[in-house]
């Protein structure tokens, strides 16, 4: 079974990109970025971060709080 | 003793009509008769012609004629008649010889000629002595050709003949003579089977003849149409001024169709980075040979996107219109037609596809790769954090 986040990745591949930080791998990106729990989600566009959620949801709703946050051209 | 007889006879009548020979009239026709042997003075010596031939008959154009009054035959009357005028001169005979006329002249006087142009005289009958004023006279007949070179501008030309006691004065207008200007291929160059050869000259010219093809005249300009044979052409044409010769090599005939070298994007080309043909604002197609014709960039359903084309040289070129930027995971078509200068075409049709924004596949990053795979992006991400391990 694919992952959702991976399917969302595909689908989406021509609106935004989708990336993965294991947080062993990213105590420096945590100290400027922190999060409470996993999964948490944050979206970065230009360089700077304009949304951020968390916790275990359905794909559509992962989207539409995605597309929420990203400016479309 | 018959010749003793007829001089007695003679000299009894020379004495018998001495007396009265001065009052017969004299006529010069019977004065030339009597003359029997032409020497101007009618003697003894013709009395003697008309003896010796006493009785005979002689023909019309005997010479000496002694039959003095041209009744047949030599008797008594021709005796008399030379003895009537015996002693005296006889003119010599008045010739009346007509001079030849003038009859007409080709060109006719007052024309145009050309500088090398012939002019042709006819009289009623064969001139002598004959000379001109200007060129060369050739009689034959009763035709004089007199030819030049004439040196251009007016032209009275004076005709003379008859031992200078005639004269004929024509005059003409001899033109400027044309000038060759130029050639369009220049001299040694390579035509194809089928092109065009242009002659300028400074004026329009006459008479104009090639060797080669036809000549076609509008003005200054003569052109020559091929088809011409392949290999060494040796062009010779002519005007009424002169002539000139040119060569040219005649290349085989083209047959072969313009092919598609290389360009921005190759048929069948997938993941074309659109972005990069944006920033470059055009796409570039190259051929093996100059063409003319026509470029379009379409959507795969055939509908022009509206990009401006144009095929120059060897080059096709599409350039971008802003607003019109190529899109990711779409499918072109560069679609059009091109011809090269003998007429051989291809046509275009060459499908690209363009990538998508991003791979599609999520990509791992760490605190070392993080500022330029996510603060880097050039498109939105989305960073999830997970816990693995």
């Amino acid at each position: 079974m694919v992952p959702v986040v991976a399917e969302i990745a595909l689908e989406n591949r021509n609106t935004f990109a989708v990336a993965k930080l294991n947080i062993k791998d990213g105590r420096q990106t945590l100290r400027k970025y922190p999060i409470r729990q996993t999964p948490t989600y944050m979206v970065f566009q230009d360089g700077k971060r304009v949304g951020s959620f968390a916790g275990v949801m359905p794909k559509a709703q992962i989207l539409q709080k995605i597309l929420s946050v990203i400016d479309v051209e | 003793m018959k010749r003793l007889i007829c001089l007695l006879l003679i000299l009894s009548l020379a004495m018998l009509v001495l007396t009265v020979s001065y009052a017969q009239d004299t006529d010069p026709d019977t004065l030339w008769a009597a003359d029997v042997n032409t020497d101007g003075v009618i003697n003894i010596l013709d009395l003697t012609l008309v003896a010796s031939h006493f009785g005979e008959t002689p023909t019309a154009d005997q010479s000496p004629n002694p039959d003095v009054n041209g009744d047949g035959s030599v008797n008594i009357l021709d005796l008399t008649l030379v003895a009537s005028h015996f002693g005296k001169t006889v003119p010599p005979p008045v010739v009346f010889v007509r001079t030849p006329l003038f009859l007409r002249a080709d060109p006719a006087a007052n024309s145009q000629l050309d500088v090398n142009d012939a002019i042709t005289v006819t009289f009623d009958k064969t001139p002598e002595d004959v000379t001109v004023s200007t060129g060369v006279a050739i009689v034959d007949d009763k035709i004089v050709t007199i030819t030049g070179p004439f040196t251009a501008g007016p032209l009275a030309l004076t005709i003379t003949w008859s031992d200078g006691t005639q004269t004929q004065t024509l005059t003409y207008t001899v033109k400027q003579p044309v000038a060759f200007v130029g050639v369009d291929p220049t001299i040694d160059s390579e035509l194809t089977v089928n092109d065009t050869i242009t002659f300028t000259f400074d004026s329009p010219p006459d008479h104009v003849t090639v060797n080669v093809g036809d000549a076609t005249i509008d003005g200054k300009i003569v052109t020559i149409q091929g088809p011409f044979t392949p290999g060494p052409l040796n062009l010779k044409i002519t005007w009424n001024d002169g002539s000139l010769t040119f060569t040219y090599t005649v290349a085989e005939p083209d047959t072969d169709a313009p092919d598609i070298t290389s360009g921005t994007v190759s048929n069948g080309a997938k993941d074309v980075d659109p972005k990069a043909i944006n920033s470059n604002l055009r796409i570039e197609i190259e051929f093996s040979e100059a063409v003319s014709g026509n470029i379009a960039l379409q959507t795969a359903a055939g509908v022009d996107i509206g990009w401006l084309g144009r095929v120059e040289g060897n080059k096709g070129i599409l350039e971008l219109v802003k607003g019109k930027e190529l899109g990711n995971e779409i499918t072109y078509v560069i679609a059009g037609k091109v011809e090269d200068a003998a007429g051989n075409s291809t046509d275009i049709s060459i499908t690209f596809t363009t990538a998508s924004k991003t791979s599609g596949i999520p990509i791992e990053v760490t605190d070392a790769t993080f500022d330029s795979v996510v603060l880097g992006s050039e498109v939105p991400i989305v960073l999830e954090y997970i816990k693995d391990g």
